[in-house]
């Protein structure tokens, strides 16, 4: 089936061949791996098997699905040394998308050349070619974000209620690849109530629709709260945790580090490319609505309200800092991650629809939309090209403080302080969790700023350890040094152990 | 002939006991099934070899057995569903339908089986009546017990027409459903012969459709078409009951037809060709689940099997008593089934088909026998770990049996649950999903059954526990009274 169509087996071998040409080109540059949550995502799926505390469980302390997958290979010493073994994932990953945006765009046009130029403008997206050679979750999540938009249209097109299964196991996929993997839960079912209730009218049908839809779809959310029941004891503070007011405070960085590390080649093209817009989900339903092709209102609802919804969410959450600056709001990698899909599958259509009005298939009203729209579009792209890039790039680099790291881990595993529970910030993508020998069960995992706060105002009740590192400055410390002393400090980690 | 009842005398009881006995479920415990002591035996032997040179507990041997045994099943259930997901069926479409020509229709035969089935006599004339297919190529035997006087009475009361004929059977034993099909099959005067039991409501169309697709397959000899109910909203169980259904003919047989897999047919809606029937020696009247045995005797004797995209609708058992015992009887006949097959393992296994086939059959009709068994095992052993922590239990699952265990456990359940639902949600039925998620409650009771079955089957292997059938219309009934008080009052 995924082989029915020749293009399909041309975007194959060209997406292969394109990502093993990048994985050399970053191999050259010893670059394979070279973001620090890399070696931490490697080094958390090879603890499942050989960690001398915990083997399972260790499946579920950050979103377990790419860990899972590295099990097969992670085996193997090689390739758990090298970063190969998520360098095998990261390709069919990579292949999968291309292929997808390729049939999502046919969907909407009647060209074959405008999906392909999608494709090539997700493919050859530098930051989207550097996570080839990084063990990070990213491109499978764009993987399951492309999938889910796929079979979103094909089943309300077609009304094969098959596909309603495969939205549901994408949708748990991707919500166990990332956090914000619940954000198409949300939407999907958001779509589904606006249609069966105000289009439809039809309360038996959504009733069906949504209960079919969920019990998949939050699988993946059934796993997280069950995992920190069993390893936590906590169903209350661990499920924000892994939900969507979690905050990965390195992403941004993880990003910014991507562009930084491959401006010196495709700089030109980073800001063009690399960069994304809340805007260009609303010029995606304008192209997508123009799109002659079979187009239909609910899909065009996905990318509206997928973003939209992330960013209520945020809002009211209030944890996070949605920054603006130079007039552009950034956020983590996932939110880019969606506009780089849809970007791709924008211009492809838009591509599409341009060849249509040079055949004289669309009337005068709906050309005018088009030029206007293209019109928004290029002076948006003008304004961030002259706005500069707005990658922030000052954050600091872990692996300057390994030194920090290491010392920290050390004293933790000489002094034995494993014998009561820890209290620990910025933990999941700390190096100090995975490298040091610490009983996972042990730690109370509070990267999420409001909950961290709370977890401040009254430790002593459940923790006797408290590690915080240097980029924590919480007016609440104050309360916390009375009744906890300072047994270790360097200049990346204190460590307070209770009265 | 017509609305006069007549009865066959019968010079011996070869005239309507057609199988050999050594193909029937007449007798369980004969020498072919020594073998299965053999097997028992070097089972036992094996454990205790191990036991004593490896000193592996007996117990984590088993439980890993089970933990395998369980997984394999899952696998198998969801390969079949993949295969099955386009609906691969025989779909006759209306242009076909209206293409036929009168006299081109040969004359068809439906046998219906009665006994105390009083209440649906209505039901099932106004059914057959509104029955799209020429009158005068209708063949309709209606089978009746000769002291079963209440039914007689409720026919006499609804006037049947005249393509209805009564067929009085043989006071002699075994007093069975498949016995009456045996005895009427060769009063059959057409070549395709269709079962409807007494609460059966066929699609109108289904005899011309069924026609057309052994017309267009010659080489498919029963059709099995998909069953559905028509009080499904009478309570929670009626709605369980036809989740499962949903499940099972819109999801489970077609993906096993897809394989060539043997296919346990259904007790009616079944449509044969006469001589595929009669070469094969009828349905054995001992089994009391006489449907699944013939589909499997028939695939042995090298007789295709399709599944026709066309509806008949029966009634749903209602009550939980009635439930249990209809189903008790259904496991019953699966273990009499299993048995009478497997007497002859290899000579089975190259008649089936191969290896496949013969593994295909184990899953399908052993194998939810055993399942159903075990979970009842194990949700009782579950429960007193839960509530005593017993160490015993806890040490029969060692670490890797446990995880194999608690994810097959997991998953199956919630694998099983979704497969309820989604054959609803493909049926369209929408209000019935939300019931799919009390699924595991529903085989607990269908393991209950199944152990039901398994002691009857020791004790009483014959009995027929016979399902009640109109209460659904009861129910309308005492509504419409209680509406007419109201109104009264």
């Amino acid at each position: 089936m995924f082989f029915k169509k020749k293009a399909t087996i041309i975007i194959t071998i060209l997406s292969i061949i394109s990502s093993t040409a990048e994985v050399y080109y970053l191999y050259r540059l010893h670059l394979i791996n070279f973001l620090y949550t890399s070696s931490l995502n490697l080094n958390l799926a090879r603890q499942t098997i050989d960690s001398s505390s915990k083997n399972i469980p260790f499946i579920g302390i950050y979103s377990p699905l790419q860990h899972i997958l590295l099990l097969p290979f992670i085996w193997n010493k090689y390739l758990w040394h090298t970063g190969y073994a998520s360098i095998i994932i990261s390709i069919v990953a990579y292949t999968i998308a291309n292929v997808y945006i390729y049939k999502s765009i046919k969907l909407f046009t009647r060209s074959y050349s405008s999906p392909l130029i999608g494709v090539m403008i997700f493919a050859l997206n530098p930051n989207v070619l550097f996570l080839e050679g990084q063990t990070s979750p990213e491109l499978l999540f764009f993987t399951f974000s492309i999938l889910i938009f796929f079979y979103l249209y094909k089943f309300f097109k077609e009304k094969n209620k098959i596909y309603l299964f495969l939205i549901s196991l994408f949708s748990a996929l991707a919500s166990i690849t990332l956090s914000a993997g619940i954000i198409f839960i949300i939407v999907i079912s958001g779509i589904f109530i606006l249609k069966y209730t105000i289009f439809q009218k039809n309360l038996k049908k959504l009733e069906g629709t949504l209960i079919t839809f969920l019990f998949i779809a939050i699988l993946g959310e059934f796993y997280t709260v069950i995992y920190s029941l069993v390893t936590y004891g906590h169903i209350i503070l661990t499920p924000l945790y892994n939900g969507f007011s979690y905050i990965h405070s390195n992403s941004i960085w993880v990003y910014g580090m991507s562009v930084k590390t491959i401006s010196t080649y495709f700089s030109s093209l980073k800001n063009i490319l690399g960069v994304t817009l809340p805007i260009t989900s609303i010029v995606s339903i304008i192209f997508l609505y123009l799109s002659p092709k079979k187009r239909n209102m609910y899909t065009l609802l996905f990318f509206l309200l997928t973003p939209a919804i992330y960013y209520v969410t945020l809002l009211l959450i209030g944890n996070i800092k949605i920054q603006i600056t130079n007039g552009v709001i950034i956020d983590r990698i996932y939110i880019s991650s969606f506009f780089i899909l849809f970007e791709s599958v924008t211009i492809g259509v838009f591509l599409g629809v341009i060849q249509d009005i040079r055949s004289k298939k669309l009337n005068s009203l709906k050309k005018d939309i088009t030029y206007l729209s293209f019109f928004l579009v290029l002076v948006i792209y003008v304004y961030m090209i002259y706005q500069g890039p707005y990658i922030q790039r000052n954050k600091t680099l872990i692996n300057t403080n390994n030194l920090y790291t290491k010392s920290a881990e050390n004293f933790i595993n000489k002094k034995n302080i494993n014998k009561g529970r820890i209290l620990i910030d910025l933990s999941d993508t700390s190096q100090l969790v995975t490298l040091s020998n610490i009983n996972l069960s042990e730690i109370v995992d509070e990267n999420n700023i409001g909950i961290w706060e709370k977890a401040l105002k009254n430790p002593g009740k459940y923790v006797k350890y408290i590690v915080i590192s240097k980029t924590q400055s919480n007016p609440l410390l104050s309360i916390v040094y009375k009744h906890y002393r300072i047994i270790f400090n360097n200049k990346e980690y204190k460590i307070l152990e209770k009265v | 002939m017509a609305n006069i009842d007549y009865k066959i005398n019968y010079r011996n009881k070869k005239d309507y006991l057609f199988l050999p006995e050594n193909h029937s479920a007449k007798k369980h415990i004969r020498i072919e099934n020594i073998w299965f002591l053999y097997f028992v035996l070097s089972l036992i032997l094996f454990l205790v070899l191990l036991k004593i040179i490896f000193n592996i507990s007996i117990v984590i041997f088993i439980s890993a057995i089970i933990a395998i045994f369980y997984f394999l099943f899952m696998l198998f259930k969801v390969v079949i569903v993949i295969k099955a997901r386009n609906r691969p069926m025989v779909k006759i479409s209306r242009k076909d339908l209206l293409k036929i020509k009168k006299k081109d229709l040969p004359i068809y035969t439906i046998i219906i089986p009665l006994y105390r089935e009083e209440n649906v006599i209505k039901q099932i004339k106004k059914a057959m009546m509104s029955i799209d297919y020429p009158k005068e190529k209708l063949d309709i035997i209606i089978t009746l017990e000769e002291y079963d006087n209440y039914t007689r009475e409720a026919i006499e009361e609804n006037k049947m027409p005249k393509y209805f004929r009564r067929l009085i059977l043989p006071n002699v034993n075994p007093k069975t459903k498949p016995k009456a099909l045996n005895v009427a099959i060769r009063e059959a005067k057409g070549q395709f012969i269709v079962i409807y039991d007494a609460e059966i409501v066929p699609d109108k169309n289904q005899l011309k459709k069924a026609y057309l697709a052994f017309k267009n397959h010659p080489e498919i000899s029963v059709f099995q078409t998909r069953l559905d109910h028509y009080n499904v909203k009478q309570n929670i169980l009626t709605n369980l009951f036809n989740a499962e259904f949903s499940f099972y003919y819109d999801l489970f047989l077609p993906g096993l037809q897809k394989f060539n897999l043997p296919i346990p047919l259904s007790g009616h809606s079944t449509h044969f060709r006469k001589e595929a029937i009669i070469s094969v020696g009828a349905w054995d009247p001992y089994n009391v689940a006489e449907d699944c045995e013939i589909g499997i005797r028939l695939q042995r004797h090298g007789y295709k099997v399709d599944i026709l995209d066309s509806f008949s609708k029966e009634e749903a058992t209602s009550t939980l008593s009635g439930w249990i015992k209809q189903r008790t009887r259904w496991m019953k006949g699966f273990i009499q089934t299993s048995i009478v097959h497997m007497r002859y393992p290899i000579k089975f296994k190259n008649q089936i088909g191969g290896w496949i086939n013969f593994i295909g059959f184990f899953f399908a009709v052993p194998g939810t026998v055993i399942i159903n068994i075990l979970n009842l095992l194990y949700w009782i052993l579950l429960i007193i770990w839960l509530i005593t922590k017993a160490p015993i239990i806890s040490s029969s699952f060692p670490k890797p049996i446990l995880y194999i265990s608690f994810i097959t456990f997991l998953a199956g359940n919630l694998m099983f649950t979704y497969l309820n639902l989604a054959g609803v949600y493909r049926r369209n039925k929408f209000a019935v999903v939300k019931y799919c998620i009390l699924s595991p409650i529903y085989w607990i009771l269908l393991s209950f059954a199944t152990s039901r079955a398994l002691i009857q089957f020791i004790f009483s292997p014959h009995s027929w526990e016979k399902t009640v059938h109109g209460t659904h219309l009861k129910n309308k009934n005492d509504r419409k009274e209680n509406q007419n008080l109201a109104l009264s009052k």
